[in-house]
């Protein structure tokens, strides 16, 4: 009741000293106007949308299914199927629209899991600095010592395949987990450094000297008033690596050492066991590749420009 | 300074023993035994057990470790579980391969990243400019595999054109070996380029924008020296390290382009040991590796002293 009253005066005064409130619609505005000044951004913004929007609606858009042999074997792009049939007779429009599934997939929790990792990392091993921060730092530098693709490389072989007898379904979704899983120690060890200096700058600051002084617990600190002060940095480091991540995906696949042959993935489908088709029927390409290129660039776009508008320190400088 | 490169070395020296330790644990994670994996289902046991006394897979995990580590101290990584060949006598074999592929493409990274990321900033927001920076932005888009395999693809079908096939030596015959590594290295070099490019240019105009670049030309200084003697030099550090951070992706990119165009060298081999959980070929492939970009970077930061006499090391 006393908290109404005074919420009420506190709400009086601002309105006094001329402050309006804004409707919300001013708010919508508000927040769209970086991004229609910056139309990359926006562009970058509608094409990730439509990715994981055509991963998820998969079998609602694509006119066939991915897997069944609808027409006749390398059908040039006709009327029926608009970018033609592969060699086993399968449409590739159908096969690039579910082949969204897998990229959207593993490139969202690779991503996640890589994200989230080295933002707790970062945040623990910042704060408490000391021997804790040298052991992670340590066993990070590990991770980072390998190329991306090599460490994922081992990391799926070493996850293994499940056991006989799984149905397809199953198969592939702990094919995505490991993958997803493998893909995301390459990105841990750059997030966490990330996150670290942004905490390192926010330890020092009278606000956490504040919340120390007023009993706060160690983890309401580090995630109720670092974490909300680092996010900025955790959504711009998302956005920035996921487009290196979807192409990490596409490239072991492309190697056959990530889903199982037939099931629709960009990669798989410009592999290397396909060459001979591409040959004389070079349009089985042309959509796993267009759409794997542009996903990647609608997410670098969107990122470039997430960091534009989050990171002020960076504004104008790309 | 010594004392630093001292500590550095150390602390790579420990790196890459925990680099051997995550790799070999993570190979013997790996499902199914390799003794049924090449000798088959069907061996006799008799054989299997031969089979893996000969190449140290009796004992525990902590046992087989000491005793692969052991080996390398004397100069001898063990041999391969397929064809029973010194891993290290292939490892030298292939190693040339790699070498020239990463030697290549990290020049062209170097070379094309840092000229026209500094080109692009010196005309900021020019024609020039943005077609540089449209480029980049595809070229960091488009996957290696992708524009790899379209090299072989658009030559072979407009001309009939094949590169000349294998790896040949490049003391014997430098022409056919320079027209069989030049294409596929300039175009695995593009997304580091692009992605040099970018920083270079963003680094560059920051450093441009400071209080000793509008000294420097106050002084009247020629426009040429202020670029080069002010802006370049403390432009240089994070470029360097971003640079080396390109040559892991190239190593990595080296894997696909030596499995595209059929090449022998060590990303192909591993890519064929991994799957056929042949631990010695992998541990060699990945220490290698891991040793290559840690001594870069331990190289990269020695070179900052030498570029800014005012970063001292301690």
């Amino acid at each position: 009741m006393a908290r109404d009253i005074r919420a009420q005066t506190l709400e009086t005064d601002f309105l006094a000293a001329g402050f309006r409130r804004t409707s919300f619609s001013e708010t919508l505005l508000a927040a769209a106007r970086p991004w229609l000044r910056r139309p990359l951004g926006l562009f970058g913004l509608v094409v990730v949308l439509l990715a994981f929007f055509t991963a998820i609606a998969a079998p609602l858009l694509s006119p066939f299914d991915a897997q069944t042999f609808v027409g006749a074997s390398l059908e040039s792009p006709n009327g029926k199927h608009l970018l033609g049939t592969n060699n086993l007779g399968q449409d590739v429009l159908s096969r690039t629209i579910y082949g969204a599934q897998v990229s959207m997939a593993v490139g969202f929790w690779a991503t996640f899991i890589g994200v989230a990792g080295g933002t707790f990392l970062g945040i623990v091993s910042g704060y408490f600095g000391g021997w804790l921060d040298l052991i992670v730092q340590r066993v990070m530098e590990v991770l980072a010592s390998f190329p991306g693709i090599m460490l994922a490389l081992i990391v799926v072989a070493a996850l293994g395949r499940p056991k006989e007898g799984g149905s397809d379904i199953l198969v592939l979704s702990w094919q995505l987990r490991s993958l997803s899983l493998a893909i995301s120690l390459g990105f841990i060890f750059g997030v966490m450094r990330v996150i670290r200096s942004a905490v390192l700058k926010e330890k020092s600051l009278p606000y956490i000297e504040a919340a120390v002084t007023l009993g706060a617990s160690t983890p309401r600190i580090m995630f109720r008033h670092i974490l909300p002060n680092v996010f900025p940095f955790v959504i711009v480091t998302f956005t920035t690596i996921i487009g290196a991540v979807i192409l990490i995906e596409a490239g072991i696949s492309f190697l056959g050492y990530g889903v199982s042959i037939g099931t629709p993935s960009w990669g798989l489908d410009l592999s290397n066991r396909n060459r001979e088709y591409f040959l004389t029927a070079p349009w089985v390409m042309a959509g796993p590749s267009i759409a794997l290129t542009l996903t990647v660039l609608g997410f670098n776009f969107l990122g470039d420009t997430l960091r534009d508008i989050l990171d002020p320190r960076l504004r104008g400088s790309r | 300074m010594t004392a630093y490169v001292a500590r550095r070395i150390l602390g790579l020296l420990l790196n890459l023993v925990l680099v051997s330790m995550f790799v070999f644990t993570m190979l013997r994670l790996v499902p199914g035994d390799a003794a049924t994996a090449i000798l088959g289902v069907n061996a006799n046991p008799e054989n299997v057990l031969q089979f893996k006394r000969e190449h140290g897979l009796t004992g525990s995990l902590v046992e087989q470790y000491l005793d692969w580590a052991g080996g390398i101290l004397t100069g001898d990584f063990g041999k391969s579980l397929r064809g029973n060949t010194s891993v290290t006598e292939t490892f030298l074999s292939r190693f040339p391969v790699t070498l020239e592929i990463v030697l290549l493409s990290f020049g062209f990274t170097v070379f094309f990243g840092v000229t026209s990321g500094v080109f692009s900033a010196l005309r900021q927001n020019s024609i020039m400019d943005i077609a540089v920076r449209f480029v980049a932005t595809l070229g960091i888009a488009v996957p290696n595999f992708l524009l790899l395999t379209l090299l072989l693809l658009i030559p072979a079908r407009l001309w009939g054109y094949a590169p000349p096939f294998g790896a040949t030596n490049p003391f014997d015959d430098p022409f056919d070996n320079l027209r069989l590594f030049l294409p596929p290295t300039l175009l695995l070099s593009i997304g580091s380029s692009a992605v040099l490019m970018r920083f270079t240019r963003s680094g560059f105009l920051e450093v441009m924008r400071q209080d000793y670049i509008r000294t420097a030309r106050a002084k009247g200084l020629a426009e040429r020296v202020v670029t080069i003697r002010h802006a370049f030099r403390n432009a240089l550090p994070p470029v360097l390290t971003l640079a080396g951070l390109q040559l892991g992706a190239l190593l990595g990119g080296s894997i696909i382009l030596e499995r595209v165009m059929g090449l022998p060298g060590l990303g192909s081999w591993a890519l064929d040991a991994i799957q056929l959980k042949d631990y010695p070929v992998v541990m060699i492939v990945a220490v290698y590796t891991a040793l290559n970009l840690m001594v870069i970077s331990l190289m990269i930061d020695l070179s900052y002293g030498l570029i800014d006499p005012r970063i001292r090391f301690g």
